[in-house]
C-alpha cells in the first residue's frame, strides 16, 4: 500500500477530477489525503478521507475574459494562492508523510514542496492550457508566466538552478482529455487518460419528470457565468431556443432567467452526469470538464467559449466534427439555432462524438490514472 | 490598408453583422472591445499575410501580456503603414 497526497484548488473544473481518480486510487487499496480547503472537499469526498486544510482563497477574476482573464489568472489567483497554502502543504507532507504527490498543475505549492523534500510527484491537467501550450507562439507572455513560476520557486528556498517547471512533473502528467481532441506527439511521460468522471455532491433536487420522453433535449451549462455576462448571454440562447423543436434545461439561478420560454426549464443544480444519456446536445463554454463530460457520452457540443483554454478545447472539438463553435459575446440568436440544428440533425456530429467516446473508453479514464499513480509510487 | 479594409476582415474572420462592424473604431481593443478570440486571431492573420504580407504572428511574439490587452484597431492599421 502505498500514500497519495492529492493538492488541487477549489474549483469544480480541477477538483471533480482529482476526486475520480483519488477514489480510483483508494479503490486500488492505496491511502490518500488530500491538502486544500476542507470546506470545498468535503462534499467531493467524503467524511472517512484525511484532509489537512489549507483554507480558502477565492478567484475574483471570473468576469474577465480574454487576455486581461490570464492576467488576473495568475496574478490575483495561481500565485497568491501559492503563497497562501505553501506552509499548509508543506505541514500535511511532514504530518502524512506521502510516497507521491498528485498535484494540480496550478495548485503551485504542491510542486514547490515536493521539489524541497525530493517526494515523487504527478501532475494533473484539467485544462488545456498547459498542454497544448497556445502560449508558445506569444514568447514573452509565456515568459512572463514563467518568471512568477520562478519566483515562486525562490521563494520557497528551493536552488534556482534546480529549477523544474512547478507545472509539467518529470514523472508523470496525467492529462484528462484525450488523442482525438488534443493530438499526438506528447512526452512518453504524458498520459492523456480522457475524462475522469465520479459522484457529484450537491445535484440537487431536479425533476426529471418535468423533462418530456421521446423529445429531443438539450442542455445549456455554462459554469458560473458574472452577472453582466448572463445578462449578456441567456437572453440570446432564449431567443434561440424558443422556436425549436427542443426541451432545453439551463443550468442556472432562476433569477437570472425570470420567464424563460415554455419549452425551458431553469434549475441552479442539475445531475448532469445522470442526464447526459438522454441528451442530443449540450452547450457549454469549453471548459474542458464539461465538454469531456458530454462527450464521454457520445453527446454532440455547441461550444461557445469565454476564457483561458476554452477557445482551444472549442477549436479542437470542431476540428474533430463533434460540435460547432461560436462566439460567446457575438453569436446571434439565429446562428446559435442554426449551430444546434446542425448538431442535432447531422448525424455525422453524433457519429465523431460516438468515436470520441470510444477513445475515451479505450484512453481508461480514472481508473487508468490510478494505474500509472500505483507504478509511480512502486519506483519510488 | 483603411480602416473599413480591416473591419472588413474582422467581419470575415467573425461572422459578425454589419451592425457590430459599425461599432469598430480606431480604438476598439482586439481583446476588451472586439473579444477577438485566438482562432479568430489566427484567421485574421491569415488574410493580412495574403492581402498585405503582413506577418501578424510575428508582431504579437513580440508584444508582453500587458501589450496584448491594450493592442487596438489603429496599431494594426499602424502596422500596415509600415509594412
Amino acid at each position: 500500500m502505498s500514500k497519495f497526497l492529492f493538492v488541487t484548488l477549489p474549483l469544480n473544473g480541477h477538483a471533480y477530477a482529482a476526486a475520480a481518480v483519488a477514489g480510483a486510487v483508494r479503490e486500488r487499496g492505496h491511502d490518500v489525503a488530500w491538502a486544500g480547503s476542507e470546506t470545498y472537499l468535503r462534499p467531493l469526498i467524503g467524511t472517512d478521507v484525511t484532509v489537512f486544510p489549507t483554507g480558502m482563497r477565492p478567484y475574483r477574476g471570473q468576469r474577465d475574459r480574454g487576455a486581461l482573464a490570464l492576467k488576473s489568472l495568475w496574478e490575483g489567483f495561481v500565485v497568491p494562492f501559492a503563497r497562501f497554502t505553501l506552509p499548509a502543504v508543506d505541514r500535511a507532507v511532514r504530518e502524512y508523510q506521502p510516497d507521491v504527490l498528485v498535484i494540480d498543475q496550478h495548485a503551485v505549492a504542491g510542486a514547490l514542496v515536493a521539489n524541497r523534500y525530493g517526494l515523487r510527484w504527478a501532475s494533473l491537467a484539467p485544462q488545456s492550457m498547459e498542454l497544448t501550450r497556445p502560449l508558445r507562439a506569444l514568447p514573452k507572455v509565456d515568459g512572463w508566466v514563467t518568471d512568477q513560476l520562478v519566483r515562486l520557486w525562490a521563494e520557497a528556498g528551493l536552488p534556482t538552478g534546480s529549477y523544474v517547471d512547478p507545472r509539467f512533473s518529470p514523472y508523470l502528467v496525467l492529462a484528462f482529455t484525450g488523442h482525438a481532441l488534443a493530438g499526438d506527439g506528447f512526452a512518453e511521460h504524458f498520459a492523456l487518460v480522457g475524462p475522469a468522471l465520479g459522484a457529484r455532491p450537491d445535484t440537487g433536487d431536479f425533476d426529471r419528470s418535468r423533462l418530456l420522453p421521446g423529445r429531443r433535449t438539450v442542455l445549456v451549462t455554462m459554469g458560473t457565468l458574472a452577472n453582466d455576462l448572463a445578462a449578456d448571454f441567456y437572453p440570446r440562447v432564449m431567443s434561440a431556443l424558443a422556436p425549436m423543436d427542443v426541451q432545453a434545461v439551463v443550468v442556472a439561478q432562476p433569477e437570472v432567467l425570470p420567464d424563460p420560454p415554455a419549452n425551458v426549464l431553469v434549475a441552479p443544480r442539475v445531475p448532469v452526469l445522470d442526464l447526459m444519456p438522454t441528451l442530443d446536445a449540450v452547450v457549454c463554454h469549453g471548459g474542458l470538464n464539461t465538454m469531456c463530460e458530454a462527450l464521454a457520452h457520445g453527446v454532440p457540443v455547441v461550444v461557445a467559449p469565454i476564457k483561458h483554454d476554452q477557445p482551444v478545447n472549442a477549436a479542437q472539438v470542431a476540428a474533430a466534427g463533434a460540435g460547432v463553435r461560436v462566439h460567446f459575446g457575438r453569436c446571434r440568436p439565429e446562428q446559435l439555432r442554426a449551430a444546434l440544428y446542425a448538431v442535432l440533425d447531422d448525424p455525422a456530429y453524433r457519429a465523431a462524438a460516438g468515436a470520441i467516446r470510444a477513445s475515451f473508453t479505450a484512453a481508461g479514464g480514472a481508473g487508468e490514472a490510478a494505474r500509472r499513480l500505483a507504478a509511480l509510487a512502486e519506483e519510488a | 490598408m483603411l480602416l473599413g479594409d480591416l473591419a472588413g476582415m474582422l467581419r470575415e474572420v467573425t461572422g459578425a453583422d454589419a451592425a457590430w462592424v459599425s461599432r469598430v473604431t480606431p480604438d476598439s481593443r482586439l481583446d476588451g472591445d472586439l473579444w477577438l478570440d485566438s482562432v479568430e486571431l489566427a484567421a485574421l492573420g491569415a488574410l493580412l499575410h495574403h492581402r498585405y504580407r503582413i506577418d501578424l504572428p510575428a508582431y504579437l511574439a513580440g508584444l508582453d501580456l500587458d501589450q496584448l490587452i491594450e493592442l487596438r484597431v489603429k496599431d494594426l492599421l499602424a502596422l500596415a503603414g509600415a509594412a
